[in-house]
């Protein structure tokens, strides 16, 4: 697998795929597609170590990647001349639009929560290949997926229109 | 509540609507070319002590373009401006074919040297938040910093033939700089001739070019070093060398 066709074939294959996995790191597709490519050159330099399944090493380039930009990035405020665009959990419709609510409260998650959760219950990894991934144990996965899980049960904006929904 | 099931549905729409982007290959590829011509790492600290061991310098350091002191360095015993011992003789399986050490930053200096092999790695190395700058054969080819960075012996830059080759036997005139990382803030590590426009879409508006800013720059004592090696490179460290299809016609 080590030949540079396959590099071009894996590029190709893949990457639309692992750019929805960037974009779900970093929620923004400009950002995404940034982070898609520096993790690819990333995995070129080492494609000839890469063994025949390079996805670990592409996952972990894109958290890595991702978090030394979360890290060095200047992540204040973002001037605007609106106010956010945001579900009031008081209206019946919006809270009926438990997805927006629970994608709002993704972005709330802590980075690295939020990264075992996609690798998780968007790439359908197992949690030992995201242990192997992250470089971590089994349990800090768990752990991490269970704090992840019951962070979002229990975020506001969702327990409030969970709530509104019922009583309605 | 939400469910596991609920998460997975919106992790899958939320990413859905992906931008259809074609010649993500190309861009890659381009990204690979750039960075083999423009890789960098960091170098070493630089310990008062080790900038005391002039008995072994070479003399001749100092000298910039437009001076005429020799050209081509006595390698032997050049000591690494960063750990104040002997620079390998050899790294990544390529023999050291040239080093020297400086003592001014502001300023460009020369060293001239002849490629053995296919691959060429210069290396510098200087002080932890200092930058050094790399022009060969006149054309800006390099930048990093001097933070350390793994095993690699400073500032590295390691030519491949995709990246625009150096031809073995054939001479190349490398001037290097070595300047406080702070310049950065309002400086274009660029090379000359960029419009306005591209300077701006680069996010460089308002920013001095590096030639520009060298031409008044201050002038001060730094210790560094610089070494270059050539052959076959060997090693993890290696630049991967792209498919010939992919090869700048350069």
């Amino acid at each position: 697998m080590r030949d540079r066709a396959e590099f071009t074939a894996y590029v190709e294959a893949r990457s639309p795929r692992l750019l929805r996995t960037a974009y779900l790191l970093c929620r923004d597709w400009a950002q995404a597609e940034d982070l898609l490519q520096t993790a690819l050159v990333k995995v070129w330099r080492a494609w000839r170590r890469i063994g025949d399944d390079p996805d670990p090493y592409v996952y972990r380039a894109l958290v890595n990647t991702h978090a030394s930009w979360w890290r060095r990035r200047w992540r204040g405020e973002i001037p605007t001349s609106a106010p956010p665009d945001t579900v009031d959990a008081r209206d019946a419709m919006g809270a009926a639009d438990s997805r927006a609510l629970l994608w709002e409260a993704l972005a709330r998650l802590p980075r690295g929560q939020r990264a075992v959760l996609v690798l998780r219950f968007f790439e359908d990894l197992s949690e030992a290949r995201v242990a192997e991934i992250l470089d971590c144990s089994v349990g800090t996965v768990k752990s991490q997926t269970s704090k992840a899980l019951a962070k979002l049960r229990v975020d506001p904006q969702i327990v409030t229109a969970t709530a509104n929904s019922r009583r309605n | 509540m939400p469910t596991v099931e609920e998460l997975r549905q919106v992790l899958d729409q939320a990413s859905a609507d992906a931008p259809d982007r074609t010649g993500r290959v190309a861009e890659v590829r381009r990204r690979i070319r750039r960075g083999n011509r423009m890789r960098v790492a960091g170098g070493a600290v630089a310990g008062v002590a080790a900038l005391g061991v002039a008995g072994l310098l070479v003399p001749g350091s100092g000298a910039g373009p437009g001076d005429t002191g020799p050209a081509t360095i006595n390698v032997a015993a050049v000591m690494s401006a960063s750990s104040g011992t002997a620079l390998p003789d050899e790294h990544l399986g390529m023999r050291r074919i040239a080093a020297q050490r400086f003592s001014v930053s502001g300023k460009k200096m020369r060293i001239t040297f002849t490629p053995t092999g296919p691959n060429t790695e210069t290396t510098i190395q200087c002080r932890p938040g200092s930058i050094a700058v790399t022009w060969t054969n006149g054309h800006l080819s390099g930048y990093g910093d001097c933070n350390k960075r793994g095993s690699l012996l400073g500032s590295t830059t390691i030519s491949a033939p995709d990246a625009g080759p150096l031809p073995v036997g054939k001479p190349v005139v490398l001037d290097m700089v070595v300047l406080p990382a702070t310049v950065r803030k309002t400086v274009a590590i660029v090379p000359d001739g960029l419009s306005a426009e591209k300077m701006r879409i680069e996010g460089y508006a308002g920013k001095k070019t590096i030639s520009r800013y060298l031409k008044d720059a201050p002038v001060k004592k730094a210790d560094w070093s610089a070494a270059v090696y050539s052959g076959t490179c060997k090693g993890d460290g290696c630049p991967p060398t792209l498919p010939p299809s992919v090869t700048p016609t350069r």
